[in-house]
């Protein structure tokens, strides 16, 4: 009998690693937002992050009670920890990022979907790492879904044909 | 073209009215020094509206130590500008609630987006002691109002509109008004004004995703950036997404600075969340 497959939606400012095969983890709609996805295939571990701004101290003023993981800067090493504590080798893992949505036109200072974006290349590189895959910047609204089973990642984008990899 | 708006028209005219229970409530509210027995006495003959109210203000972030069982008991507890914010969500819910399927949107997300831009619009206007926030928060809870009545007609031309956006760099809105003759803000504009808002309610309805028009006052600037930021932060999100223009002045019209942009959206990300996460347990 085949398992029942739980899917568990990854609110924004957090993240989560599949241990489980018959999980699947979706982002909700993203917006400006940032969803990485890290796949180590060998492992079978899979892990599913949204961050929302790119980093904290572009807070003014600052504001409590939010988690690291709301913020790029503050939360890579943290989803990077937690995938390397669930089994997941760092060299071996595989990155793919979606969402950050962009304005038709707009002062620089809207354009968080490209500052969230262009952050999360800065902080990868900076880790020797790299984006796999991306689907970053459109306008329209856009998800994405982790198959722990298949290991596979899925972008949809409203109106546009769905990318997998 | 003309067809399809007379269809739209016809559409609009099946939206029943706003309850006048909330509406003589909102009235009432305009005295500061309300009686506050008497607009509970005015508000619990509607049990839907009653039971939303109550249901909303003990979801919210405003840190009430225990639960509110009465309407008489939440106005002792919050502000004006709260009881009529929570007075407006309430009455929205009840329109608020079906699937857009021309805007790609799930009855709950629908929902969701006019709470995140309610809220946003809340912590704007506190922030920056708007003027008029009576009419900043039923703008920024009814500003998509217009979308029931086009929803279906957007879903038959959605594939058009979309192809002008990307193709010829209209923003949705301007490519609804090629294509059925209206917008989405038009007619959300008209729906209040049979229902009897003020003027400055239904022109920030009007000027949500006009670039000229969202800058001629500070209610239009804090609705058309609440409704911006909810859509930024991915709530609610609907097929017309981010395909608008922002214009430079639109932060300073609302009140506000660029460098205090960013805390305003976590603060209020915090906020809806909050709600958000308590609403869905007292679902469960």
């Amino acid at each position: 009998m085949a398992l029942k497959v739980e899917t568990v939606k990854v609110e924004k400012g957090q993240f989560l690693v599949l241990q489980e095969q018959n999980e699947e983890l979706e982002t909700e709609t993203l917006g400006a937002c940032v969803a990485l996805a890290a796949r180590d295939r060998e492992k079978k571990i899979i892990g599913l992050w949204v961050f929302v701004l790119p980093a904290e101290k572009i807070l003014n003023p600052k504001v409590g009670g939010v988690p690291q993981t709301f913020f790029a800067a503050e939360g890579i090493d943290i989803f990077l920890e937690a995938l390397e504590k669930a089994g997941a080798e760092r060299e071996k893992l595989e990155f793919f990022a979606a969402g950050g949505a962009r304005f038709l036109e707009a002062p620089t200072v809207f354009d968080l979907g490209g500052l969230n974006a262009s952050m999360l290349r800065k902080l990868l590189k900076d880790r020797g790492l790299t984006l796999k895959a991306e689907v970053c910047g459109r306008p329209f609204p856009c998800r994405m879904f982790v198959n722990g089973k298949e290991a596979m990642i899925t972008v949809k984008i409203s109106g546009e044909e769905e990318e997998t990899w | 073209m003309v067809k399809v708006l007379e269809y739209v028209f016809e559409e609009l005219n099946t939206v029943p009215n706003f309850p006048e229970t909330a509406y003589r409530a909102l009235k009432m509210l305009e005295d500061e020094n309300v009686n506050f027995e008497k607009l509970a006495q005015v508000i619990r003959y509607d049990a839907t509206i009653t039971a939303n109210f109550l249901k909303l203000v003990n979801s919210a972030y405003i840190g009430l130590r225990r639960k509110v069982e009465s309407l008489s008991q939440a106005f002792a507890l919050l502000g004006l500008n709260q009881i009529r914010f929570f007075l407006v969500a309430a009455c929205a819910g009840q329109y608020l609630n079906r699937a857009l399927h021309g805007y790609g949107l799930s009855p709950y997300e629908v929902w969701l987006h006019s709470l995140g831009s309610g809220v946003f619009a809340e912590l704007i206007a506190e922030k920056v002691k708007a003027r008029n926030p009576d009419h900043v928060f039923t703008a920024a809870l009814l500003h998509d109002i217009g979308k029931l009545v086009l929803d279906l007609f957007v879903g038959g031309e959605l594939e058009v509109i979309r192809e002008l956006v990307k193709d010829e760099g209209l923003t949705f809105m301007e490519a609804e008004i090629m294509v059925l003759g209206t917008d989405h803000a038009i007619v959300g504009a008209e729906l209040l004004r049979r229902w009897g808002f003020p003027q400055e309610t239904i022109f920030a309805v009007r000027a949500h995703h006009d670039e000229d028009w969202m800058v001629q006052n500070q209610t239009a600037a804090i609705v058309a950036l609440s409704n911006m930021l909810t859509n930024l932060v991915g709530i609610g999100m609907g097929a017309d997404g981010l395909s608008y223009r922002v214009p430079s002045k639109l932060l300073k019209v609302a009140g506000l600075k660029d460098r205090e942009l960013f805390s305003i959206i976590t603060e209020g990300f915090k906020r809806y969340q909050n709600i958000k996460e308590n609403l869905l347990s007292q679902a469960r």
